[in-house]
């Protein structure tokens, strides 16, 4: 058996066998001309374009835009006619030199389009090589074009391993609005037929595992089905409890590809948004965050949307950001410290919040608040910005932010409390580090008190109140806090459900 | 002939979308509209064209047209920022 770690993109477990699939297959000389090649290639795209949402369809507009540009065309058809070679040949040629002008662009923006090029070049040569699986399998391939992934069909693809991607290419997340389990940048040997595991959770491929694991494996993608089975039932239930309290259940999101699966999961909207996810690779425009913003909200309309400005610094990097490296990154500049120092970065993000709030219910979440006058900045900045129709609310996950939270809640329309960083601010514990872990406790009474005073600050003053930590997914931690009489809770897209049993089942 | 200089301002350059929404309002007019930046110049019409530039933000180019109509459609667009509306 060999075993590898890659990066893990869409979680899910899978046991298939292995399809190896080339993107570039040999060409050879079509029938018919260049003009009807590329008219059937837009039929295709206009055919796909009715089974998929609106952000894959856009992607294939552009394809379909590309497909009729005036400057392929003429420089195709002087490819012909100079060098006599056939419409395919001349085609193709054009298309590889754009390919390789837009590989050796710096800007991973640009360099990524070569991808999309690859694919309506293909599209164009080889109409009929787009993958047709007839039995179960796991699809190995040098990296995904958008359209190829768009027509996956989760019933015969068990699972995605490519060699190239990241989790911000179109691929990750279009596979991710399938929930096909994903696991990208492997970089080993495999062949055709191999007998494959993998899980995307974590990355981790086995190839050919010995008859014993494999009994393991098949056994735990069974009770990975019949966990998903038995959950089913709960996507219709209420989420109450025995007493009949009504606690509202959302999801947490990091990439618009999730809103299907949220949609899915019976969640009461989103309950916490990292939007780090659209800074990873460079700065978004305004417009581009305007887009992604509106669309989340519109389609998880009328339920709420909180969307958490950049929450970057400590362990979160981003390679385009001049952070001075710092002895101590998680008392350092990060989250709200940092946003108040990129000032621009900042108020592009809330400019576009702004716009968005328009076409949904848009809660603003502040992340990462030590002070009172950051919040009385943030709302300074937010009025010159401009009117729009949302709610602001702060992360407490500062024990200072939590001391103060009667005076805050006078500030704020929420709150959302951070169990992860309040029990490390609170205990003086780095969470990175295994020899002090047994200090890192929910349950360290100093940690319960700050949490009770900030649910009872919020009750009294009539604002809002969540809890997004990871402590929401525990059941002991989440009993305590509906007894504290918290109502609402943010928790990851596969717990949803999970949680809802457990609610049903607590007599308070 | 009408010519225009710009700077722009998108975040992310000249990519796929701004790109596609100049070559389709471009695209609506008879005339021959270029796109100069430096010495290079190119159709404006084709979303390839001016791709291929990978114009980045804070990049100067010039645009020239015989319409004024065509003009005014294009400074619009640019001057949104490229607006997903004004289109």
């Amino acid at each position: 058996m060999k075993q590898y770690k890659a990066l893990g993109i869409v979680p899910g477990l899978a046991l298939s066998r292995a399809k190896i699939t080339q993107n570039n297959s040999g060409i050879k000389t079509l029938e018919g001309d260049l003009n009807s090649s590329l008219q059937k290639a837009f039929d295709d795209l206009e055919i796909l374009k009715a089974g998929v949402n609106n952000e894959i369809a856009e992607v294939f507009s552009a394809h379909q835009m590309i497909l009729f540009d005036p400057e392929i065309l003429e420089k195709t058809n002087a490819e012909i006619l100079d060098k006599k070679v056939s419409w395919d040949l001349a085609y193709s040629s054009v298309m590889d030199s754009y390919i390789a002008q837009f590989e050796a662009f710096e800007d991973p923006y640009f360099k990524e389009r070569a991808t999309d090029l690859k694919d309506i070049k293909n599209r164009v040569l080889n109409p009929n090589s787009y993958l047709v699986f007839e039995n179960p399998s796991i699809l190995v391939t040098e990296e995904l074009t958008p359209s190829q992934t768009a027509i996956l069909n989760p019933k015969n693809i068990k699972g995605i391993i490519t060699r190239k991607g990241g989790k911000t290419s179109h691929s990750a997340i279009i596979a991710s609005s399938l929930g096909i389990p994903y696991v990208s940048g492997f970089e080993g040997e495999i062949f055709e037929d191999d007998l494959v595991f993998i899980n995307g959770q974590i990355g981790e491929i086995l190839i050919n595992p010995p008859d014993d694991l494999k009994e393991k494996l098949i056994e735990q993608i069974q009770e990975q089905e019949l966990e998903k089975l038995n959950l089913e039932k709960f996507k219709n239930l209420d989420s109450i409890t025995l007493k009949g309290e009504k606690i509202i259940i959302r999801a947490n999101m990091a990439n618009p590809g999730e809103i299907q699966q949220i949609k899915n999961s019976s969640a009461e909207g989103v309950g916490l948004f990292r939007t780090e996810f659209l800074f990873m690779e460079s700065a978004p425009s305004e417009e581009e965050q305007f887009q992604i913003y509106k669309k989340v909200l519109e389609e998880l309309n009328p339920h709420p949307v909180v969307i958490r400005t950049l929450d970057v610094g400590g362990d979160k990097k981003i390679p385009y950001l001049q952070i001075t490296p710092e002895d101590n990154p998680f008392l350092g500049n990060r989250a709200l410290r940092l946003c108040l120092r990129e000032i621009e970065l900042f108020k592009t993000q809330l400019r576009a919040l702004i716009r968005a709030s328009l076409f949904g219910k848009l809660k603003i979440l502040i992340p990462f608040v030590t002070t009172l006058e950051e919040v009385i900045e943030v709302k300074k900045i937010l009025a010159e910005l401009g009117g729009g129709n949302y709610q602001l609310g702060i992360m407490i996950e500062i024990p200072s932010a939590a001391l103060m939270a009667d005076i805050l809640a006078d500030h704020v329309d929420f709150f959302s409390i951070g169990t992860n960083d309040l029990i490390q601010y609170t205990c003086a514990v780095d969470r990175m580090n295994s020899s002090v872990a047994h200090y890192y406790n929910f349950f360290n009474p100093g940690v319960l008190k700050l949490i009770s005073m900030v649910i009872s600050a919020a009750k009294e003053k009539g604002i809002d109140v969540e809890v997004c930590g990871e402590a929401a997914t525990n059941k002991e931690a989440l009993a305590w806090f509906l007894k504290e009489g918290l109502k609402e809770i943010s928790v990851p897209i596969s717990e949803v459900l999970k949680i809802k049993k457990i609610i049903r089942d607590l007599n308070i | 002939m009408k010519e225009m200089t710009f700077e722009l301002k998108n975040d992310t350059g000249l990519h796929a979308r701004p790109a596609a929404l100049l070559a389709k309002t471009a695209a609506k007019f008879k005339g021959k509209i270029t796109l100069k930046v430096g010495s290079k110049s190119t159709d404006a019409k084709s979303i390839m064209a001016l791709m291929s530039l990978g114009l980045k933000k804070g990049d100067i180019f010039t645009l020239s047209t015989e319409e004024d109509e065509a003009a005014m459609a294009i400074e619009k667009l640019i001057n949104s920022n490229f607006n997903h509306e004004t289109v």
